[in-house]
C-alpha cells in the first residue's frame, strides 16, 4: 500500500543513473497532460535502454510520485503535495498543497491548477515550483474534500 | 512524614520535563509526517481518527491501572519505553499496520503517563505539600514542551520529518534515567492513590462507585470539558490566520504562538502552585477560567500578528493554572478514597471531549462564517465555563487544617 523508503531509494538511484549523462543543468519545463509523449523528453530517453518503445516511452524508472514532494514558489514560500486531483476523463487538474505551518499547525491546503506547476530539472531529479505567488495563496479559500474546489491558476495567464 | 531526598525532587523535575519532550512529535505533526512517507489524506484522517477515540477511551483505564500498580515508578518507566517503542515503530515502518500498532502503543501508554506522573508526585510528597510540587511539575513541563516544539520544529525542517521521531525514541533514555533518580521506596503508594487519610481502609470508601458520587468531581469535570471546548480551538485558529496574514514569516510566528505561553507558564507555575496552597483553589481557578474568556474576546476582535502573540503569551496563564490546579482539585477530591488516578483519568476524558468537540464546531464555524464567529462561539464556551466555575464549582482545599502543616 505505501511503498517503502528503500523501494522509493531504489527508484531515485536508478533515475540518477540513467539520467546523469544528459540531465546536466538542462533546465526543462514539461507542460503537463503531454508528459507521457513530450518531445523534450526524447532527447533523454535515446540514451536509456530501450526494453519496448512501442508501449513503454518512458522506463519506469523515470516515473516518479510527487505525493508528499516539497513545491516552492518563486516568493520561496514552501508547501508540500497531500494530493492530486484529477478531471473525471483522469487528466491531472490540480494539485492539493499543504502550505506553511509549524508542527502542523496553522497550515494551509490549497488546489493549485496542474499547468501552474512547473518541472525544473536539476541534475538527477527534477524540482517542483509553482507560478503562483504569496497573495494568490493568501487569498484563495482553503481546499475542502467535500466541497467543489477553488483552483489556483498560474498568475501568468 | 518522611523527608523526600533532594534527589527524587530533581529527578522527578527531569522526569516531567523529559516526558513533555517526548510527547511533541505526536499530535498534529504526524500528519506532516505521514504525507512526506507517501500516506494520502483519508488513511491519515483514519488513522489520527483511530487514535484519538482510542485515546480518550483508554484514560480511565489507564489511571484505574496507575492506581493498582504497586510500584507507580515501574509502571511510568514501563509506559515511557511504550511511547519510545512507538516513535521507532513510526519513523522505521510507517506501513498502515505500523502505524496502528504505533498509535495504539502511545495512547495507551500515555494514559498510564499522565496520572503517573501526578501519582509520583502525590507519593512523595503527600496531600500537606503537593500544590509547590505541582507547581514545580507544571514548570518543568511546560520547558519541556517549549523547548521540545522549537527543537523538534527545527529538526522536521532541517534535517527530516524521520529524524523527529528518532530524536523522540532516542529522548526515552534519558526520560528513564531521570525516573531512575527517584527513589522508589520515597513513593508511598497508597499516599499515590489519594488514600493517606483514611484511619483503616475500608472498601466503602475506595470503591470506584464512592468516587462517582462525588458532586464536586462531576462539577469539576464539567468546568474543565468547557475549558477545553473553548480553549483547544485556539491555537489552530491562531495558526490558520497567521498563516493567511504573513505567509513568509507564517511559521516562525506559529512557532512563537507555540513557545511563548509556555515561557509564561514555567514563570509564573512554581507561584499559582504556593498561591494555591495558602488562599485556595477557587480563585485561581477563576482567574485562570477568566482570562481563557479575555483570550477568545480578545482573539475575536484583534487578529493582527502582535496581538495574536499577546493573546497567546495570556495562554501560559491558563496553562499554568490547568497544569497546576487540575492534579491538584483531584487529590482534594479524591482524598481518601485510593482513586485519585482513576479520577485523573476521567479528567484526562472530559478533557479530550472537550477538546474534540472544539476543534470540530470552531472548525465549522471559522470555514463556514469565518474565524470571527468561530473566536465568538469559542468566547460563549469560555464564558460558560467560568460560570460554571463562578456558580457551582465549590472550594476544595481542605479547610480544617493549614496548608503548610508545621511539625
Amino acid at each position: 500500500m505505501f511503498p517503502g523508503r528503500t523501494a522509493l531509494g531504489a527508484i531515485a538511484l536508478a533515475a540518477m543513473t540513467a539520467a546523469s549523462p544528459v540531465a546536466t543543468a538542462e533546465e526543462r519545463v514539461v507542460p503537463q497532460a503531454s508528459a507521457g509523449e513530450d518531445s523534450s523528453a526524447k532527447p533523454a530517453e535515446d540514451t536509456l535502454p530501450k526494453a519496448n518503445p512501442a508501449e513503454e516511452p518512458l522506463p519506469k524508472s523515470r516515473l516518479v510520485s510527487i505525493l508528499g514532494r516539497e513545491i516552492t514558489n518563486r516568493q520561496g514560500d514552501s508547501g508540500r503535495v497531500i494530493d492530486v486531483l484529477v478531471d473525471l476523463d483522469g487528466g491531472p487538474g490540480a494539485v492539493v498543497v499543504e502550505f506553511g505551518g509549524f508542527l502542523g499547525i496553522g497550515s494551509r491546503k490549497i488546489a493549485v491548477d496542474w499547468g501552474a506547476l512547473r518541472f525544473v530539472r536539476e541534475a538527477d531529479r527534477s524540482h517542483l515550483t509553482a507560478d503562483v505567488n504569496r497573495e494568490q495563496i493568501r487569498d484563495t479559500p482553503e481546499y475542502k474534500p467535500n466541497e467543489p474546489p477553488t483552483v489556483l491558476t498560474s498568475k501568468t495567464r | 512524614m518522611a523527608t523526600v531526598s533532594r534527589t527524587s525532587q530533581r529527578g522527578l523535575d527531569w522526569f516531567t520535563f523529559f516526558v513533555a519532550d517526548i510527547q511533541t512529535g505526536f499530535g498534529p505533526y504526524l500528519a506532516v509526517y505521514l504525507t512526506t512517507q507517501k500516506w494520502n489524506q483519508a488513511d491519515i484522517g483514519l488513522l489520527l481518527a483511530f487514535g484519538s477515540i482510542v485515546g480518550l477511551m483508554s484514560q480511565p483505564p489507564g489511571g484505574w491501572l496507575v492506581d493498582r500498580a504497586a510500584s507507580k515508578r515501574r509502571a511510568a518507566a514501563l509506559s515511557v519505553i511504550g511511547v519510545g517503542a512507538s516513535a521507532l515503530l513510526i519513523a522505521v515502518h510507517p506501513s498502515f499496520l505500523g502505524m496502528l500498532v504505533a498509535m495504539l502503543l502511545q495512547v495507551a501508554s500515555s494514559a498510564v503517563l499522565g496520572p503517573a506522573i501526578a501519582a509520583i508526585s502525590l507519593g512523595l510528597v503527600g496531600h500537606a505539600a503537593i500544590g509547590p510540587r505541582l507547581g514545580r511539575n507544571t514548570r518543568f513541563a511546560a520547558i519541556g514542551n517549549g523547548l521540545a516544539a522549537a527543537a523538534m520544529g527545527a529538526v522536521g525542517y532541517l534535517v527530516s520529518p524521520q529524524a523527529v521521531f528518532f530524536a523522540t525514541a532516542a529522548l526515552a533514555i534519558p526520560t528513564v534515567l531521570a525516573l531512575t533518580a527517584i527513589r522508589d521506596e520515597e513513593i508511598d503508594p497508597i499516599r499515590a492513590d489519594g488514600g493517606l487519610d483514611l484511619a483503616k481502609p475500608d472498601s466503602a470508601a475506595s470503591s470506584v462507585l464512592a468516587l462517582f458520587r462525588k458532586r464536586g468531581l462531576a462539577v469539576f469535570a464539567l468546568c474543565i470539558f468547557l475549558f477545553q471546548a473553548a480553549n483547544a480551538a485556539m491555537l489552530p485558529l491562531v495558526g490558520s490566520e497567521m498563516t493567511l496574514r504573513s505567509t513568509q514569516w507564517a511559521s516562525v510566528l506559529i512557532a512563537a504562538c507555540i513557545v511563548v505561553p509556555q515561557l509564561v507558564a514555567a514563570t509564573i507555575a512554581p507561584s499559582v502552585g504556593r498561591l494555591a496552597a495558602v488562599i485556595g483553589r477557587r480563585p485561581i481557578l477563576l482567574a485562570g477560567f477568566a482570562v481563557l474568556a479575555l483570550r477568545t474576546v480578545l482573539l475575536a476582535i484583534y487578529r493582527d500578528p502582535a496581538s495574536i502573540i499577546v493573546v497567546q503569551a495570556l495562554d501560559g496563564i491558563c496553562g499554568a493554572v490547568l497544569g497546576v490546579l487540575v492534579p491538584l482539585v483531584l487529590a482534594d477530591i479524591s482524598r481518601g478514597t485510593g482513586r485519585f488516578n482513576l479520577a485523573q483519568g476521567m479528567l484526562a476524558c472530559a478533557t479530550g471531549l472537550g477538546a474534540a468537540a472544539s476543534t470540530a464546531v470552531a472548525g465549522y464555524l471559522a470555514s463556514r462564517f469565518g474565524t470571527g464567529v468561530a473566536c465568538m462561539g469559542l468566547a460563549a464556551a469560555a464564558l460558560c465555563a467560568f460560570l460554571t466555575v463562578l456558580i457551582a464549582m465549590e472550594e476544595t482545599m481542605p479547610r480544617d487544617r493549614s496548608p503548610r502543616e508545621p511539625k
